[in-house]
């Protein structure tokens, strides 16, 4: 086989390298990132069905997601080596980042005509299925040399394990032949055009339908437009329109199934904005779900006013993705889910009318900026998930306040140990809410202290 | 309790209540909406439809939101060509859904015809 074009070979490498510098620059949440790899494990090699075309049609797609889908679905499409590399990496953003180093896995054996056929299938204008057949090298399909005169070696075909009969081939008919005479294509003498590929002294012939489908494509590009192979490219139509998931109904079985991993991976993100539902397609939108348990479980995740019960009155509150969950052994600050800071402050504190009856419980900064403790109810329940009740910091002993204090304001810009992680604090955001919350156990501590 | 019930919730309370007795027992659906409002339209509870949130015993759970909802009440929404604004999913028991459309079915109503097109 003759070696791939250099410069599509450099193309595509851009393109890829391009979709891996997008994803390493456009960052997103860890939970999205686990949910999107999960998604692909689950459709497994069926991910080589995406193409672009497919992706741009499913709506809720951030640019990060969508260079991690071409990434990830690069990797699983081609090899184990390329699959081993991206479980080997914590996630697609440093797998991306691992293709960009130039050196790993470009080096990794036959990965170059791997990334010429994955290049073209992605931009094909119909998913086509990956390992579908023989796969040919593309750059040379189009360097196919067109040739006069009957073929002179003799052709045979394989009808069964070490029985090959003679075919015969149209002698008026053109062929095709790579340099060198390794691949071609000519026309039976039924009017039927076949590949044939060099077999030590002889010619064997088989079929189209042996090929993968981006071979067909090639070929069909390359010759149908040559006189003397008329009928060809009708033929590669027929074989590659019944692969096409396309010929399965009126919408994609790829497109579908691209819709049903986009719904997955929004349930399953921690944090979840009704303006991510609303991005989703109409069908997902206006649905109904396999069970209760999933629909509560998305409610779960949408971050939204929660109904939360404050002394015998019924109110609403907003929270934001930002939680401190303190519990009997721990304290840990969590952003949309995610862990930021961890330490080891032991803090307890006591629900209203309670007597030193420790519970699991929280905090979390209300759109108005105030902060209210949570706890988990004993019975109730909101989904899947205990009911939280919501207090005042009031409602914490002075004990306890003086110890979540002293936890939080290390947390603070002025907390910090030195001034360059002060001014970090103040300007990441959380340093400052922190510093808001002090400055409310403060007014409570000194409100007790007065009365 | 004495709640303040959007304008929708009162809607369809004053046009369920007197098809109370048309209803199963078993047609408890609790809704929930992205603007944070949860409500219960609940066959044996006094008030038919009240604030109470038992998600876990309703037999039919929904999520949607304001504008659909009133959209459901008013004739505007059509779950076969939804808008972009329109959100409704549903989980549970189709024959709690059943019992709510065999209810309404004398109605005439658009809010009837909507609810087929949704069990579909």
């Amino acid at each position: 086989m003759s070696q791939i074009n250099p410069k599509s070979l450099l193309e595509n490498k851009a393109f890829l390298l391009e979709q891996a510098q997008k994803a390493a620059d456009t960052p997103i949440t860890p939970a999205k990132e686990a949910a999107l790899l999960s998604a692909i494990e689950s459709l497994g090699q069926d991910v080589a069905l995406l193409n672009e075309r497919a992706l741009t049609r499913v709506t809720g797609l951030d640019e990060g997601l969508k260079a991690r889908a071409v990434i990830a679905a690069f990797a699983m499409a081609y090899g184990p080596e390329l699959k081993a590399e991206l479980y080997r990496s914590s996630n697609i953003g440093e797998f991306a980042k691992n293709i960009m180093k130039e050196r790993g896995v470009w080096d990794l054996h036959g990965v170059d005509r791997a990334i010429n056929r994955f290049v073209t299938m992605w931009r094909s204008d119909v998913p086509l299925t990956a390992r579908d057949g023989q796969e040919l090298d593309l750059a040379s399909i189009a360097s196919l040399e067109v040739r006069d005169g009957p073929m002179k070696d003799k052709l045979l075909k394989n009808v069964g394990p070490g029985d090959w009969t003679p075919v015969s081939v149209d002698p008026h008919a053109k062929w095709a032949a790579f340099e060198g005479e390794s691949f071609g294509v000519l026309r039976l003498d039924n009017g039927e055009w076949a590949p044939w590929f060099q077999n030590d002294w002889n010619k064997d012939q088989f079929t189209f339908q042996e090929l993968s489908s981006a071979s067909l494509r090639a070929i069909r590009e390359r010759l149908s437009d040559e006189s003397g192979f008329r009928g060809l490219g009708k033929q590669i139509d027929r074989i590659l329109a019944k692969r096409s998931p396309m010929a399965e109904g009126s919408q994609s079985s790829v497109l579908a199934r691209m819709q049903k991993l986009d719904l997955n991976e929004v349930s399953s993100t921690d944090a979840l904005h009704p303006i991510d539902i609303m991005g989703l397609p109409a069908q997902a939108r206006v649905s109904r779900l396999p069970s209760k348990d999933s629909l509560l479980g998305l409610l779960d995740r949408l971050v939204q006013p929660a109904v939360g019960e404050e002394r015998g009155t019924l109110q609403l509150y907003q929270w934001s993705e930002r939680e401190i969950r303190v519990g009997d052994e721990f304290a840990d600050i969590l952003h949309a889910g995610q862990p930021i800071i961890k330490n080891g402050a032991h803090l307890t504190f006591t629900a209203p009318n309670q007597t030193k009856r420790t519970y699991q419980g929280g905090l979390v900064e209300l759109s108005n900026r105030k902060f209210r403790l949570w706890t988990f109810h004993p019975v109730e329940r909101q989904g899947s998930f205990p009911a939280k009740n919501y207090f005042d910091l009031d409602a914490l002993d002075t004990a306890s306040l003086q110890g979540l204090r002293q936890a939080v304001f290390a947390m603070t810009p002025e907390g910090a140990k030195d001034a360059v992680m002060g001014m970090a604090r103040k300007f990441d955001g959380y340093g400052v809410s922190f510093s808001r919350l002090v400055h409310q156990i403060d007014a409570v501590l000194v409100e007790r202290q007065a009365s | 309790m004495s709640l303040e019930l959007p304008h929708s919730l009162l809607l369809l309370r004053a046009w369920l209540e007197p098809r109370r007795a048309l209803l199963a027992a078993n047609a408890r659906v609790a809704f929930a909406t992205l603007e944070g409002e949860r409500f219960t339209l609940d066959p044996s509870h006094p008030e038919l439809v009240h604030r109470d949130w038992d998600a876990e015993g309703a037999d039919v759970v929904v999520l949607t939101n304001h504008q659909t909802f009133a959209d459901l009440l008013s004739g505007d929404f059509d779950p076969r060509r939804p808008r972009s604004e329109h959100l409704f999913m549903w989980a549970g028991d189709e024959s709690a859904w059943q019992s709510l459309e065999k209810a309404t079915r004398e109605s005439k109503s658009a809010f009837e015809a909507q609810l087929g097109h949704l069990r579909r």
